[in-house]
């Protein structure tokens, strides 16, 4: 077999035998019987961000710092990175910011931008999700 | 006279940093047969394989070197009986855990048993989209109905699922479906990763090697992709060392943040590194990981940048990519030390370019699928 540059087709014949039989052309997200999970709503005020199974907080006593550990990645924290993802707890995303401000006596718009900012890094990394209260 | 401390292969002082991660090749047995497996051309015969209680230690020693991630691999990970108890072993020294497997191997209640043993962490192998290519490509009939069927099963524990697709002439143009079946399976991540021509990829190469055309456009369908998957999945992408102007810092930097065990207990900078003449590599039933890593001559060998000619000893470079893949630069130019020759600022550069056409454009050979000497059955 010599492989020619092609278009890739969805409804090659392999890809539908692993189907359920019968199932004619499959929706997009349905390859090989799979069901794509919906996408977690948008980070915002009234959202809960939280950190999944396989992401957590850690101590690296070796080097002696705060690290989040995740799938093939561990990242260090500094005290920011650490009082955010210390706040992850099952509250909203605007609870968690009118309590850090509060903490750090700052203004809530700064807070707001500082943790959102820092919180879409990870979600667009897959370390933090966001789910609805 | 000893000279005291470490030094690089010409005797510059090096100072050692501490390693992040470490590789723990448990097996080098496997169901499969990919004709681009990354263990060495010579596979370790199981009766030579380390046992869990030792493999606990070694995470011991490890945890206390500064390591916090142990990606469990081989071979198949799967293939070893007592796997449960070698993931206890790294879970008890507080690493956390990747499981790198093909999924071969793995029953439902396996799973439930690695995940109670300290598996934080999934990484599935795609050797293909659909049952021809995969089974074709992975030497093994019933692997893709067995691995979909594994991946439906990693769904309803519940781990993390990263899926890893290496990536060549044969399979490139099916990249969109795999990235939609990892996006299906729930995966975070994808990792497209393009075969590295070492080893038994370096026999299989006229098969292999992707053409520019696919290279092209498997970076267009990465980038649509990327926009249309943020915050939804991941996809890392490793194109073809020799499509980019300058080479990556293998393992961050030899001997930097990385180690690799292997089934018999021998401590490397990196899997292809014994291919390296006049290197001296330790094993950890021998001797302490700590002193290895400090002081193995292996680990010491391409420390740092003293060692390196030119032109990489005057770029600017040096300490960004530290002149690529030592074993890539022997394979090719016939020296560990001599710049990688992917490297567009390499002599041989243009003679590696010419190469990977004429492979590119060779009819696809049969593969020459991995293969194990044959030999008695394992105890485990």
């Amino acid at each position: 077999m010599t492989a020619q540059p092609q278009a890739a087709s969805v409804a090659s014949p392999d890809l539908l035998a692993a189907n359920i039989p019968g199932s004619g052309a499959a929706p997009r997200s349905d390859a090989a019987g799979f069901t794509a999970p919906p996408p977690d709503p948008a980070l915002a005020a009234d959202t809960v961000p939280f950190l999944p199974r396989g992401v957590r907080l850690a101590r690296d006593h070796v080097r002696d710092m705060a690290i989040l550990q995740a799938p093939e990645r561990a990242m260090q924290l500094d005290a920011v990175g650490q009082a955010i993802l210390t706040a992850l707890d099952g509250r909203t995303l605007g609870a968690i910011v009118a309590d850090l401000a509060a903490r750090y006596a700052a203004p809530a718009e700064q807070i707001d931008a500082d943790v959102r900012q820092f919180l879409q890094g990870l979600i667009d990394r897959r370390m933090v999700f966001v789910r609805m209260p | 006279m000893t000279i005291a401390g470490p030094r690089d292969f010409q005797g510059n002082p090096v100072t050692p940093g501490l390693p992040v991660a470490m590789l723990a090749e448990v097996t080098h047995r496997c169901p499969l047969s990919c004709p681009y497996c990354s263990n060495p051309v010579q596979l370790t015969r199981a009766s030579a394989e380390m046992t869990a209680a030792q493999w606990a230690d070694v995470f011991a020693q490890a945890a206390a070197l500064g390591v916090l991630q142990t990606h469990v691999s081989g071979g198949e990970p799967a293939s070893r009986r007592d796997l449960a108890d070698i993931v206890r072993g790294a879970r008890d020294a507080g690493l956390y855990v990747n499981l790198i497997t093909s999924g071969l191997g793995l029953t439902l209640a396996r799973l439930r048993e690695l995940d109670a043993a300290g598996v934080d962490h999934v990484q599935l192998s795609l050797q293909g989209v659909g049952r021809t290519a995969a089974d074709r490509i992975g030497g093994m009939q019933g692997s893709w109905d067995r691995k979909m069927q594994v991946a439906r099963w990693i769904a309803e524990v519940g781990f993390p699922l990263t899926i890893n697709a290496v990536v060549h002439r044969q399979n490139l143009d099916t990249l969109p479906q795999m990235i939609e079946l990892a996006l299906a399976m729930g995966a975070r991540r994808i990792e497209v990763a393009t075969v590295q021509f070492h080893g038994w990829a370096d026999l299989n190469r006229s098969a292999l090697m992707p053409t520019r055309e696919q290279a092209a456009e498997a970076r267009r369908v990465v980038d649509a992709a990327r926009i249309d998957l943020r915050g939804r999945m991941v996809i890392d992408y490793v194109p073809a060392d020799h499509h980019a102007r300058f080479p990556k810092a293998c393992m961050g930097g030899w001997g930097s943040t990385g180690l690799n065990v292997t089934p018999d207990g021998t401590v490397l900078p990196c899997h292809a590194a014994q291919t390296i003449p006049d290197l001296t590599f330790d094993n950890v039933r021998d001797r302490p990981l700590a002193d290895i890593w400090h002081d193995g001559q292996a680990f010491n060998a391409f420390r740092g940048t003293a060692w390196m000619p030119e032109p990489c000893h005057s770029c600017e470079r040096k300490t960004l990519d530290f002149g690529g893949c030592r074993c890539q630069a022997m394979a090719m130019a016939g020296q560990a030390s001599a710049t990688d020759p992917v490297c567009s600022r390499s002599p041989l550069n243009a003679a590696i370019h010419a190469r990977a056409d004429a492979d590119a454009a060779a009819p696809a050979d049969d593969f020459i699928h991995r293969r194990m000497a044959r030999e008695e059955a394992p105890r485990t």
